[in-house]
């Protein structure tokens, strides 16, 4: 008896099978979502699944929408439409439609944050059009939307034009009232295939607008990210106008160091925000071939310097005029006059405020011929 | 006595430790912010310096009988009727302590880990163990402690994930919400550091060469839960913005489950089921503490026997509570059953042992009290 309740307990627990096993055969996964707003304010949902084949190396996908009042509705409705569970647990990519960028993306992201089984590690982007559309895209170098997407990021990450986010890292930003998000901005060329085409800027979690890629990567810069394969183009040699082409240097970012400092004037409730950017780089491609000498070097720089301060200037602008705190200014406000911030609205005394970009440019090297 | 039952210091630290922490530091960053918004970690900092002072109490207390587990030295102190009555006390404290911790870590797996699976399950299977080791002798149980917590080195290796994605500034301006707030949180840190007593229930079986070293190594004890949980804290606040923080009451789970890596896709899971063995190293504390006193109150019972009783008792109790309001309101009650218990008790028996005198020891008392471990 004394052998026995051990025994049978050990077989109990040994034998038993387990109630939240998900077996795959049962469910479907979605690896991608896009999330769209319709015209009449209901939400659209759409899932693409892979489909494995047997016997077949092809690999097919299956697209599916649904419609409903609350995201969770509009899932209900796919569920409805396959036969298997919907399992949103390996989710790689999700892709907001422009419409509901446009109006509020926190309410859809909701269930995504609450549900623990969600997959929060799933890249985000925003469509220019309806998010649908993309999943729907037939390509024809990737079997899935969601791996040519996710790769589209992952490089555009390393070329430091997009932020290495995902589902939960915007989150501590969208709520901050000090910083606004930057989201990757994805839209279509003429033969219809998809491409990024900058960064949709935010005000909370409302898009209000939208940034090249180009500004895009100076931005990123200026925020202290680097990628581990930044390209800079720009233009430096105005004057010779007979072969344009010679006019331009293409650089590659090999070190940056930026801060952001913030002075506050309480008398005329002034905020003044002092933006350092630092960068050493490398020249990879300049048909001029003058870097021979220290001078031209001297002046080449200057030139950049130039360049890159206006085009912060720039950018700036259109930042201050979508309301995006993309730099995290208001989060400094609140660190180091915290008396200032408690007595003014930031959202509206951002687009007011002067930003004053300081570039600082260092060709370091220009590879193995100069 | 022989000498080989009782434990050393690295026992005896690594079974102060084991104890405190546990389920406290899944929700911790969240418990501070409510109180203290982002200064919530400086509460738990001087959380570990009010518990310092406490300690220094509760030694004074214990090792005035050295030779006596407490709940013997009570009645020495407070006569035979009142120490049996503090006793009871205690009793209900322990098992109170191990209700909640069940009930805690039950909630967490049922919404984390597995929703689908009964929560009596769970419970079920938590008690088991818990029964099992705590129904050992004392040295044997701090033997699994020690092994177990390089457990603690995972959270460390966990933490590590977040280092890229901190923002130090969502914990400026440092001192903005004030003393009061600050205050606050830090009952709401020693809450879940509660479990620093435990040395004095043990003080018998502590093998020392001097008396104070049982002190030094509490003390060496709380530096290294306050340093662990205080580190957590600040790399959790950095990791969310004060507003997200508000919404999110694991915050620890949550930041892994941003974290995928190439084998391992989900990060709080496994660290959820791992983290199982140091939640059931609290519950068996208490088990254990709950029989010894149990065992204390009721001669001629063994106590070996008392932890099967206790441990049903835990399971079928643990049961009640499943609504979140309920079981907030339960952990607020233990909240204030625990101040009474390890402050304002020991206190009251301190002083009265002053007014006493201390009483000369009785081998005979000694040699049956340190039998029951």
């Amino acid at each position: 008896m004394k052998r026995l309740i051990p025994l049978s307990l050990a077989i109990l627990l040994l034998l038993s099978g387990c109630w939240d096993s998900r077996q795959l055969r049962d469910i479907t996964i979605a690896k991608s979502a896009a999330l769209d707003l319709l015209d009449d304010g209901i939400y659209q949902s759409t899932i693409s699944s892979p489909v494995p084949r047997k016997y077949q190396a092809e690999e097919r996908t299956l697209v599916v929408s649904g419609t409903g009042h609350t995201i969770r509705e509009a899932r209900m409705a796919l569920d409805g439409k396959v036969s298997e569970q919907i399992d949103t647990a390996k989710l790689r990519i999700l892709v907001l439609g422009e419409p509901l960028a446009r109006k509020n993306i926190f309410p859809p992201l909701d269930i995504m944050y609450r549900d623990p089984r969600s997959s929060l590690g799933a890249k985000i982007a925003v469509f220019d059009g309806v998010g649908s559309n993309l999943i729907h895209m037939k390509l024809t170098d990737k079997p899935r939307t969601s791996e040519f997407v996710a790769e589209l990021l992952e490089t555009a990450e390393s070329n430091t034009i997009v932020d290495d986010i995902n589902v939960q890292l915007i989150c501590p930003i969208m709520m901050d009232p000090g910083e606004d998000m930057i989201l990757p901005y994805i839209g279509v060329d003429e033969e219809d295939n998809p491409r990024l085409i900058g960064n949709a800027l935010f005000n909370g979690d409302t898009m209000t607008g939208s940034l090249s890629v180009e500004d895009s990567t100076l931005l990123l810069l200026m925020k202290g990210k680097l990628g581990s394969a930044t390209f800079l183009t720009e233009k430096v040699h105005q004057e010779e106008e007979e072969d344009d082409k010679d006019n331009y240097i293409t650089l590659r970012i090999r070190d940056t160091a930026a801060s952001t400092e913030v002075t506050v004037n309480h008398a005329s409730d002034e905020v003044t925000a002092n933006v350092k950017l630092t960068m050493k780089v490398e020249a990879i491609e300049y048909p001029h071939n003058e870097l021979t000498e220290k001078e031209n070097i001297a002046k080449l720089n200057t030139s950049l310097e130039e360049q890159f301060t206006a085009e912060a200037g720039e950018i700036f602008k259109t930042l201050q005029e979508s309301n995006c705190d993309a730099l995290g200014i208001g989060r400094r406000v609140l660190v180091h006059h915290p008396d200032f911030w408690d007595t003014h609205k930031w959202n509206e005394l951002y687009p007011e405020i002067t930003i004053e970009p300081e570039i600082k440019v260092e060709i370091v090297d220009h590879g193995i011929i100069n | 006595m022989n000498v080989k039952m009782k434990i050393s210091h690295p026992q005896l630290f690594f079974f102060i430790v084991q104890t405190q922490i546990g389920v406290g530091i899944l929700s911790l960053s969240f418990s501070v912010h409510e109180e203290a918004g982002w200064d919530g970690w400086m509460s738990v900092f001087l959380g570990g310096i009010g518990i310092q002072l406490i300690i220094l109490l509760l030694y004074a207390l214990s090792s005035r009988y050295p030779e006596h587990i407490l709940f013997h030295a009570m009645e020495l102190i407070a006569g035979r009727l009142t120490g049996r009555l503090i006793t009871t006390a205690y009793t209900i404290y322990f098992i109170t302590v191990a209700i909640l911790v069940l009930v805690i870590y039950k909630n967490i797996i049922l919404t984390w880990l597995f929703p689908a699976t009964p929560g009596w399950v769970i419970q079920l299977l938590l008690i088991i163990s818990a029964w099992y080791l705590s129904r050992e002798k004392l040295h044997i149980i701090v033997r699994f402690y020690v092994f177990v917590s390089a457990l603690f080195l995972l959270v460390v290796g966990v933490l590590l994930f977040a280092l890229g994605d901190l923002n130090p500034l969502y914990i400026f301006p440092i001192g903005h919400h004030g003393i009061g707030p600050i205050l606050k949180g830090v009952m709401a840190a020693m809450q879940a550091m509660l479990g620093f007593s435990v040395f004095m229930f043990i003080f018998p079986y502590i093998e020392y060469k001097k008396k104070r070293d049982v002190l030094k190594t509490a003390t060496f004890a709380n530096l290294f839960t306050t340093a662990f949980y205080g580190i957590t804290v600040l790399i959790t606040m950095m990791f969310f913005s004060p507003p997200e923080l508000k919404l999110v009451p694991q915050p620890l789970l949550y930041m892994l489950k941003t974290f995928s890596t190439p084998v391992i896709d989900r990060l709080d899971l496994i660290f959820l089921a791992m983290w199982i063995v140091s939640v059931t190293t609290s519950l068996m504390t208490y088990v254990y503490l709950a029989s010894l006193s149990g065992a204390h109150l009721l001669k001629g019972v063994k106590r070996k026997k008392l932890t099967l009783w206790t441990s049903g008792a835990i399971f079928f109790i643990a049961m009640g509570p499943t609504n979140n309001l309920t079981i907030s309101k339960f952990a607020e009650g233990v909240d204030y059953f625990s101040i009474v218990m390890v402050i304002v008790i020991p206190l009251l028996l301190y002083l009265l042992s002053l007014i006493r005198g201390k009483p000369s020891s009785k081998g005979g008392q000694q040699h049956e009290t340190t039998h029951s471990s």
